[in-house]
């Protein structure tokens, strides 16, 4: 661990042509200084059609880019595929590129029974149950989201009138373990987090919030509940899916515009 | 805990991540991690044909010598591979195997050269949750035998035994942080058991496969150079005779699915 106590957490670009990097397939003319981030590849045309301007960068493995403008100042949307290990390796080749600022929209599965699907999540932190960040350090670290980058988030929700639940999530790498589709056993495993607190549940802000502060990039997250796993609700995905994804993802946007500016 | 997960659809009536259906699919999979890979594969396929692309992910379904196959990218990772896994099973599909590149853990295999999972080191966390660390990751026996044999037909000689996969690329890959030094602190003591080479999605695939029950899963891997001494350049990827080894690889997973397919059907114990 010698070089991790020296503070070395410095990973080196892995450089294709025309200086992409190797899995985003993007270079740094090609990103701009902050990114909303999304799992699904499919909402990322949702992302940049709320863009005022938004072209197409790449689209290499799970990676999507779009570059261009968004509340006035320049922005990237990109996806980071499911779950902690692609989202940590987009984080790293974001930091090759100089990309410091990033806002991950998406979905979770709540626990907590007060909290409602269509509820809009903020995530405040998350438990570390998935294997990336582990490599990187032991558990005593905290996967927090960036404070500059959460407040910007609150303050942008209360600016467009969007009420926001924040609260600790729990970042885990099973989806079929604990999801509306699981094998047995769902009640068993989210009661201990669910008796402590924990109010959602996801499979990448961990890795996201974790890596990011390693590195010292900020990041945030803004998420829709579909799912109560403890009163088994869902939304109603047809009729209210996409105005309340819309929702979360101009809050996000928001919010990454006051960090790129530097409110 | 029973492994029986619930069969999410979509409103179309295809599984709700993957977007497939019991239709859409040939019983044998080929499942590279690179959606890039797909399209060059399903030039091997009599009628294939792409029937859907879902998250990113690209499926092709046709034939080979008549054999029904399919090829679908599951993105990077074991949490992607996991959802792969349970969503094909709950559609009929009983042969999955990955095919993917990796880094050698071991200065003595030549880049360029294939490796066959008989297992893998369950670095990852998507198993973990799954079932606790001692059941093991491994292959299931007649994919590497096949696997063994249609590279012996092709008069290559494969590196056969245990793999290590992994959650995160940035600490054990020719860009990782803390330098040479530090990936060496890492991969070392792999290197010393005697671990073949390092990727991101067996583990999983392995884990799952089994406990599922009645699927047929392994693992070919293309690899590159030894991760100790690679620094900075990866290695697979930026070699020229990249493209022609893919394309073998491709020949000897299309030939190893011939065989299995005269095999009969696994059956599950616990039904």
């Amino acid at each position: 661990m010698a070089n991790l106590l020296k503070n070395e957490f410095d990973s080196l670009p892995q450089y294709e042509k025309d200086f992409k990097v190797h899995h985003l397939g993007i270079n740094k003319d090609q990103i701009a200084p902050g990114v909303i981030l999304t799992s699904n590849l499919e909402r990322i045309e949702m992302i940049k059609d709320t863009f005022q301007t938004a072209e197409k960068q790449a689209f290499h493995r799970e990676y999507i880019t779009y570059t261009g403008t968004c509340n006035d100042v320049p922005m990237s949307c990109m996806t980071i595929g499911n779950g902690c290990m692609p989202t940590a390796i987009a984080v790293e080749e974001l930091r090759h590129i100089g990309c410091y600022k990033m806002i991950k929209v998406g979905t979770c599965y709540a626990i907590d029974p007060n909290l409602k699907p269509g509820s809009i999540y903020v995530p405040l932190a998350s438990c570390r149950d998935e294997g990336a960040t582990i490599e990187y350090l032991n558990l005593q670290y905290p996967a927090i989201a960036d404070h500059k980058t959460f407040m910007a988030i609150m303050q942008s929700a209360k600016e467009l009138g969007v009420k926001v639940t924040s609260g600790i999530c729990r970042t885990h790498d099973g989806l079929f373990l604990e999801s509306p589709f699981a094998h047995d056993g769902v009640e068993e495993r989210i009661k201990p987090w669910r008796d402590v607190g924990v109010s959602a549940i996801d499979n990448e802000v961990a890795a996201l919030y974790a890596i990011a502060s390693i590195l010292q990039l900020q990041a945030g997250a803004v998420y829709v509940v579909t799912d109560n796993l403890t009163t088994g609700e869902s939304m109603d995905f047809k009729k209210d899916y996409d105005a309340r994804m819309l929702e979360a993802i101009k809050v996000a946007e928001l919010a990454l515009a006051k960090v790129i500016k530097g409110e | 805990m029973k492994y029986k997960s619930v069969k999410l659809t979509n409103n179309d009536g295809k599984m709700w991540h993957i977007g497939l259906d019991e239709n859409d699919i040939g019983k044998h999979l080929i499942l590279p991690g690179d959606p890039a890979r797909c399209e060059m594969v399903n030039k091997f396929f009599e009628n294939g044909k792409l029937v859907q692309v879902s998250r990113g992910n690209p499926t092709y379904t046709g034939t080979y010598k008549g054999i029904p196959v399919s090829v679908m990218s599951t993105g990077m990772g074991p949490m992607a591979v996991a959802v792969c896994v349970e969503e094909l099973k709950h559609i009929g599909a009983k042969t999955l195997i990955r095919m993917g590149t990796s880094g050698s853990l071991q200065p003595n295999i030549p880049d360029g050269s294939f490796v066959i999972a008989t297992g893998a080191v369950r670095g990852d966390m998507a198993s973990r949750q799954y079932i606790d660390l001692a059941y093991p990751a491994i292959a299931d026996i007649d994919v590497v035998n096949a696997l063994r044999q249609a590279c012996q037909e092709y008069g290559v000689k494969p590196y056969c035994g245990v793999i290590r996969s992994h959650d995160a690329f940035y600490l054990e890959s020719p860009g990782a942080h803390g330098g040479p030094e530090g990936v060496r602190e890492r991969i070392d003591k792999w290197t010393d058991a005697g671990v073949l080479s390092i990727e991101n999605e067996s583990s999983a695939l392995f884990t799952v496969s089994s406990l599922l029950g009645g699927l047929r899963a392994g693992t070919i891997l293309l690899t590159g150079g030894y991760l100790g001494n690679s620094y900075g350049a990866m290695s697979t990827s930026n070699d020229s005779e990249y493209p022609k080894r893919v394309e073998l690889m491709t020949k000897i997973t299309l030939r190893a699915i011939e065989i299995i397919d005269g095999l009969e059907e696994l059956v599950d114990v616990r039904e």
